[in-house]
C-alpha cells in the first residue's frame, strides 16, 4: 500500500509540473475535450432512450408471434420463419387506411419467445400486449395458452398497470381455424378451471382474477381484454393495428 | 445429399434458404433442433437426430454470434456427408461478409453458395478418391482413440463407424495439405484446428491464405516431429503429407470431444402436455390431522443476498494467460482499445473457472461441461460491449443459460391435472420410481398431505412388495393422514397391484393414486423390467422420479439409466419416460444444490417438488430463481446481517414461553463473521453479552461487554456459544434472553482460495504498481475505443 501511495504522489507531482509548464488556455481546450468525452460517454450509457412504450407479442411457441411482428414491422412475412430462440425488436409505422387520423409515430414492438422467463422483465415496460393464439392447433395447446394467459393476467405488473391484452386469433386464412368466439369460450371456461386449483395455493400469483363467486369471463379481468382475428401469413393485421392504435401513447 | 441449408437470426426470421434443393422436409426439424437442443444449452453437441415418419434426418449447425446468426443445414442421415462442416463455415464466413441487419433478401447469395457447395462437394469426392491411399496409416493409428462408445469428437458425424470417421478426417485434413494455398485448403484447416473466429466479415482472403499457409507449416513439420523427428523436410511424399496431416486431425478430434448420448434422446424426452385421462367426480371427505400448511403453498421468501459480488477470480485467472503472451502495455493497450470479437482463448480461462465453480456445487461433471461448451459455443465471436469483464459476460450468459433450463417448460401444476382427470372420471395416477434409500415412501407421504390439504382425495397404493417392512411403513403414514391404503402384502406382482389399486380408486371415488415402487438400482435388470411393466401397464399421469439432492455425478447415469431402461423394456412403441423429479433431502447439502441442476438437464423434465425435512409440511417447490444464484455464488458466502428475532421490536419479554428468542435461535444458522443486530428502546433496554453461568442466572452486574445504544450491532467472530441477556431489571428472568451457538466457517473449496492474484504474485516485488494497474486495466476490456481517442486528442492539444 504505501508504495502504491508513494507512486500515486509522484504522479501527482508529475502532473502538477506538467500542467505548470503549459499554457492555460491549451489547458483549457484539454480539459474542455476531456469533458466533452466522459459528458458523451455517460450520456451513451445513461440517456439511452427508456423503452417503456412497448407493444409486447407473446404466446406459446408456434402461434405465429414472429411471423406477425414481421407482418407488421416490414409487411412482408419474409422466407418464413422458424423458432424464435431471442426476442425481436423493432418498429413499426401501422399503415391502415386509418393511418390519418390515428397515430403516425413508430410503434416499438418486442415479440418475445413463446414461454420464455424474458417476458417478466418485459411486462413492466409494456404499453399494451398482443396473446397470440393459434386459432388452428387449438384444441390441442389450449391448456398451455390459457395457463400462459392466466400467469400474464395474474402478474403484478401486468395488473398493476392494467396493461390491455388483446386476444389474438391468429391463422385464420386456415380452413380449420376456429372463430375467436369459440376460442374465447374456451379459454375462458379453462381459465375458471385455473382459478379454482391456483387459488388452492394461494400464494403462488400475485393476484387473483376475476370476480369471486362468478363464472369468468374475460370482461372480470382487470385488464382489458379485446379479441382480434389476424393471419401473419396473408397479412391481415387490421385489427391488430386497430389494438395497437388504440392503446399505444406516442 | 444435402437436404436444406437454412441461414436465419437468432429471432427466428429466415434470411435465407437454399432454393435450389428445394426439398421439403418431412416434420419440422429445424423447429425440433431449435426447440429441444439450441434452447435447451445443449448446442455444444456436435450433431442433432430427427427422426420423422419416413425420414431421419442430421442436422448440424453453426452460430454467428456477433451478427446473431445461425446456419443449419439438414441431411439424410444414412449419407453420411463429409463436407457439411466445412460447407457451414464458408458459408457463414461468406454469408457474414453480406450480412447487413436491415436487408431481409439475400438473392444474390444463391450464386456463392453454389460455388461453396461444389468446392465442398469436390473436396469430398477428391476424399473418396484418396481414402484407399490414406487408409493404412491413419485408421489403424486413431482407431483406438475414439472406441469409447458415446464418445464424439468434434469433426465426425454421428452415424459413422469409428475406422471411417478417422479416414474421413485424416484425408480431408490430407487434402488440405496437398491443395496448399488454395483457399480451400484454407478454410478446411481453420475448420480443423477449430480457429472459427472467421467473424469479422472484411477480412482480405490472401492475407488469410498466408496466415493458413504459415500455420500449415507449422503444423505439418510439428507432426513429423512428432512420429520421431524421422524427416525434417515438407517433402509432399505421400507417406510424410499423410502423417502431418493426420497429426492436426488427431489433435482437433481430441480436443472437441463431446459427450453426444443425450442428443439423439432428446426428442424421446420432449412431453408437450401431459395426457390427461378420465376422472372422478365423488368427493372423500378425510379429515387428517392438521400439521398446518404444506411448505409447498408457502411463498419461499428468499433473502436476496447482495448481488455485486465481485467476479475477481475468474477475472484474475484470465490474466495469467494473457501476460505470459504479451507485454504488460500491449495487454493494457488492447484491453482498453477493445477486443473485436470473443476467441476461444479468451473464453476458456473464465469458463474454465465457472466450471469448477459450479462443481464445487455438486453439478455432475459431464452437465458442468456441457453447459459451458454451450455457454462457448453462443458466446464465441461475440462483441464485447464496453466496460464488461470477459467474466461477467460469460457469468451472465450462464445464468440465461440455467434460468432457461430449470424453468419448466411443461405445466408443473399437478392439481390442474389432477381436477382435469377429475373431470374426466378417472382416478390421476401417480408413480413414484428411484433408487433405494431415496426417500420415496416419505415424500409420497408428504405429498399425500398437500393434496389432502387441498380437498383432493388421496388412495396409497403399497407396490413395494419386495423390501421388508414397506408395507407397513407405508400403512403408518396412511394412519396417521387418514387416508386409505390399497395393500395386498409381499411377493406380489406390483404391477398387478397397482392396477387392482387403480380399480379400487374407481370404485371408491378417490381423485389420486400414489403409487409406492420399491427402490431400485438402476442397473438391476430384473426390477427394472419390473418397474416398466407396471408402468406399461397402468399408464400412470406422472413419473416421480425421486432422487436425493445429494447424490452427485451419479445423477446422471440413473435418471438416464432408468429413461433408458424404461424405454428399451417397453412393449408400445410410445414408451412412458420420467415426467418430473422430486428432489429430496435438499436442507442437508447446503449450497450444494447441483443434483437439481443435473437431473433436470439429463432428463429434460421439471422438478416438481423439493423435500426438504422430517415432517409431512416440509415439501417445497423449486425456487429457479434462487438455485441459480447458489450455484453461481462463490463458495464463500458473505456475511450477512442478522436481526434478532427476525423483526424490529422483538428485544422484550416473550408473550409466551412458546416464543422466545430461543425458539428463533435454533431455527436460524450462525456462522462466523455473521452480524446480529438488536433493535430496541435504549431507554428501557440494553444488551449485555455475558457468560453461561451469568445468564443462566440472569446476572446483571458483570457483563463481558455492555451495549445500550438502542441499535446493537455485534460481529460474531469466532465460533462456540454466545450469551446475551437484557439489562433491564427483571426482564431477563422472564426470559428475555438469547444464547446462540455460532458454526465454525465453511470451507468449501472454490470461493475463497485463490484469492492471492496471480498477476502479483508472478510480478516481483518492487513493482506492485504496474501490476495492480494492470489488474485494473485488464479487467475493463472496453469495447469502444473512441474513448480513449478522445482523451489522447485532447492531451496532444495540450
Amino acid at each position: 500500500m504505501e508504495d502504491l501511495q508513494t507512486l500515486a504522489k509522484q504522479w501527482l507531482h508529475q502532473g502538477i509540473e506538467f500542467v505548470q509548464s503549459k499554457e492555460t488556455t491549451k489547458l483549457f481546450n484539454a480539459t474542455y475535450v476531456l469533458f466533452l468525452a466522459i459528458i458523451m460517454l455517460f450520456f451513451d450509457r445513461l440517456f439511452r432512450p427508456k423503452k417503456t412504450n412497448i407493444v409486447l407479442f407473446s404466446g406459446l411457441s408456434g402461434s405465429g408471434k414472429t411471423v406477425l411482428f414481421n407482418r407488421l414491422r416490414d409487411r412482408s412475412s419474409h422466407r418464413g420463419v422458424v423458432t424464435s430462440m431471442e426476442p425481436n425488436e423493432g418498429t413499426s409505422v401501422l399503415h391502415t387506411k386509418l393511418t390519418m387520423s390515428g397515430i403516425t409515430k413508430p410503434v416499438h414492438l418486442l415479440d418475445v419467445p413463446g414461454r420464455s422467463p424474458k417476458l417478466e422483465e418485459y411486462l413492466p415496460l409494456a404499453t399494451a400486449l398482443v396473446f397470440v393464439v393459434d386459432a388452428m392447433d387449438f384444441l390441442p395447446n389450449f391448456r398451455a395458452a390459457s395457463e400462459y394467459l392466466y400467469d400474464i393476467l395474474t402478474n403484478a405488473s401486468a395488473v398493476t398497470n392494467k396493461i390491455p391484452v388483446l386476444l389474438c386469433c391468429n391463422k385464420t386464412d386456415k380452413l380449420t381455424a376456429y372463430t375467436k368466439d369459440f376460442i374465447s369460450k374456451q379459454m375462458e371456461k379453462q381459465i375458471e378451471k385455473l382459478r379454482v386449483s391456483r387459488s388452492a395455493i394461494s400464494t403462488a400469483n400475485d393476484f387473483t382474477l376475476g370476480i369471486k363467486g362468478e363464472v369468468f369471463s374475460f370482461s372480470h379481468c382487470q385488464n382489458k381484454v379485446t379479441l382480434a382475428e389476424s393471419s401473419g401469413l396473408t397479412g391481415e393485421t387490421d385489427q391488430v393495428q386497430e389494438f395497437i392504435r388504440e392503446h399505444f401513447k406516442p | 445429399m444435402l437436404e436444406q441449408l437454412l441461414i436465419f437470426t437468432r429471432g427466428g426470421l429466415i434470411l435465407w434458404t437454399c432454393k435450389e434443393i428445394g426439398n421439403a422436409l418431412k416434420g419440422s426439424p429445424i423447429d425440433t433442433l431449435i426447440r429441444s437442443c439450441l434452447l435447451e444449452e445443449r448446442s455444444g453437441a456436435v450433431s442433432f437426430n430427427y427422426d420423422a415418419p419416413g425420414a431421419a434426418y442430421t442436422l448440424k449447425w453453426t452460430f454467428h454470434n456477433d451478427l446473431g446468426l445461425v446456419f443449419v443445414a439438414v441431411y439424410q442421415r444414412i449419407l453420411h456427408l463429409l463436407y457439411v462442416d466445412d460447407l457451414l463455415s464458408m458459408v457463414k464466413q461468406s454469408f457474414s461478409e453480406i450480412y447487413d441487419p436491415k436487408r431481409m433478401a439475400y438473392d444474390d447469395f444463391d450464386e456463392t453458395f453454389r460455388q461453396l457447395r461444389i468446392e465442398a462437394e469436390a473436396r469430398a469426392e477428391e476424399l473418396r478418391k484418396t481414402k484407399q491411399v490414406g487408409k493404412p496409416v491413419s485408421s489403424v493409428k486413431k482407431q483406438g482413440q475414439v472406441s469409447k462408445p458415446g464418445l464424439e469428437g468434434g469433426n465426425k458425424r454421428v452415424s459413422e463407424g469409428g475406422s471411417k470417421k478417422d479416414d474421413g478426417d485424416g484425408n480431408k485434413a490430407k487434402v488440405s495439405t496437398l491443395t496448399n494455398g488454395h483457399s480451400n485448403g484454407n478454410h478446411q484447416m481453420e475448420d480443423d484446428s477449430q480457429e472459427t473466429d472467421l467473424a469479422n466479415g472484411k477480412e482480405n482472403t490472401s492475407s488469410n491464405v498466408a496466415v493458413d499457409l504459415s500455420k500449415l507449416q507449422k503444423l505439418r513439420s510439428k507432426g513429423v516431429r512428432g512420429r520421431g523427428g524421422v524427416r525434417k523436410t515438407d517433402s509432399i511424399g505421400n507417406k510424410s503429407s499423410k502423417v502431418a496431416a493426420a497429426e492436426p486431425a488427431k489433435k482437433a478430434t481430441k480436443k472437441n470431444r463431446v459427450w453426444d448420448d443425450a442428443a439423439p434422446k432428446q426428442s424421446k424426452l420432449d412431453f408437450t402436455d401431459s395426457v390427461d385421462e378420465n376422472g372422478n367426480n365423488d368427493h372423500v371427505d378425510i379429515v387428517a390431522a392438521d400439521q398446518g400448511e404444506s411448505m409447498m403453498d408457502k411463498e419461499e421468501v428468499f433473502s436476496s443476498d447482495s448481488e455485486s459480488e465481485d467476479d475477481d477470480e475468474p477475472g484474475s485467472d484470465e490474466k495469467p494467460a494473457e501476460a505470459k503472451k504479451k507485454g504488460w502495455f500491449s495487454s493494457v493497450f488492447q484491453s482498453i482499445t477493445g477486443k473485436a470479437n470473443l476467441e476461444r482463448t479468451d473464453l476458456g480461462p473464465a469458463l474454465k473457472a465457472l466450471k469448477e465453480r459450479l462443481m464445487t456445487k455438486n453439478v455432475a461433471e459431464e452437465i458442468a461441461e456441457k453447459l459451458c461448451e454451450s455457454v462457448e459455443a453462443s458466446l464465441e465471436g461475440k462483441k464485447l460491449s464496453s466496460f464488461t469483464r470477459i467474466s461477467s459476460t460469460v457469468q451472465a450468459a450462464m445464468e440465461d443459460a440455467l434460468v432457461r433450463i430449470l424453468t419448466p417448460r411443461r405445466s408443473i401444476d399437478i392439481l390442474r391435472d389432477v381436477h382435469a382427470a377429475k373431470e374426466q372420471r378417472k382416478p390421476y395416477v401417480v408413480v413414484f420410481v428411484g433408487v433405494n434409500g431415496v426417500g420415496k415412501s416419505t415424500n409420497l407421504a408428504k405429498v399425500a398431505y398437500w393434496l389432502q390439504q387441498h380437498k383432493v382425495s388421496v388412495m396409497m397404493a403399497a407396490c413395494d412388495t419386495f423390501r421388508s417392512g414397506a408395507v407397513e411403513q407405508l400403512r403408518t403414514h396412511a394412519r396417521r393422514l387418514q387416508i386409505p391404503i390399497f395393500e395386498k402384502g409381499y411377493e406380489k406382482d406390483p404391477a398387478v397391484v397397482a392396477k387392482e389399486a387403480i380399480q379400487e380408486a374407481t370404485r371408491n371415488g378417490s381423485d389420486v393414486v400414489l403409487v409406492d415402487t420399491a427402490g431400485r438400482m438402476q442397473d438391476n435388470e430384473p426390477l427394472m423390467r419390473a418397474l416398466s411393466k407396471l408402468i406399461n401397464l397402468n399408464q400412470p399421469d406422472l413419473v416421480l422420479f425421486v432422487g436425493e439432492a445429494l447424490v452427485g455425478n451419479d445423477a446422471v447415469d440413473q435418471l438416464s439409466k432408468f429413461n433408458q431402461k424404461l424405454s428399451d423394456l417397453s412393449t408400445s412403441g410410445n414408451p412412458r419416460l420420467i415426467d418430473g423429479i422430486l428432489l429430496t433431502k435438499f436442507d442437508t447439502i447446503d449450497d450444494k444444490v447441483g443434483a437439481a441442476l443435473s437431473m433436470v438437464y439429463i432428463s429434460g423434465s421439471p422438478v416438481m417438488f423439493v423435500g426438504c425435512g422430517q415432517s409431512y409440511t416440509d415439501l417445497k417447490k423449486l425456487n429457479v430463481k434462487a438455485i441459480v444464484k447458489t450455484l453461481l455464488n462463490h463458495g464463500a458466502s458473505n456475511p450477512r446481517v442478522i436481526l434478532v428475532g427476525g423483526s424490529v421490536g422483538s428485544w422484550k419479554v416473550p408473550d409466551s414461553p412458546n416464543n422466545t428468542l430461543n425458539h428463533w435461535a435454533e431455527n436460524n444458522r450462525f456462522k462466523v463473521g455473521d452480524f446480529i443486530v438488536w433493535k430496541y428502546d435504549m431507554k428501557v433496554d440494553s444488551v449485555l453479552q455475558v457468560t453461561k453461568e451469568d445468564y443462566e442466572s440472569c446476572n446483571t452486574a458483570n457483563p463481558l461487554k455492555q451495549y445500550n445504544d438502542g441499535d446493537t450491532k455485534v460481529e460474531l467472530d469466532k465460533s462456540g456459544p454466545y450469551f446475551f441477556i437484557s439489562g433491564a431489571p427483571g426482564n431477563c428472568a422472564k426470559g428475555e434472553k438469547i444464547t446462540l451457538v455460532v458454526l465454525a466457517e465453511r470451507k468449501s473449496g472454490g470461493g475463497g482460495a485463490p484469492q492471492v492474484s496471480p498477476d502479483t504474485a508472478q510480478t516481483p516485488a518492487p513493482a506492485p504498481a504496474p501490476g495492480a494497474a494492470h489488474n485494473a486495466a485488464a479487467g475493463l476490456k472496453v469495447g469502444s475505443g473512441w474513448f480513449l481517442t478522445a482523451v489522447v486528442i485532447g492531451l496532444a492539444m495540450a
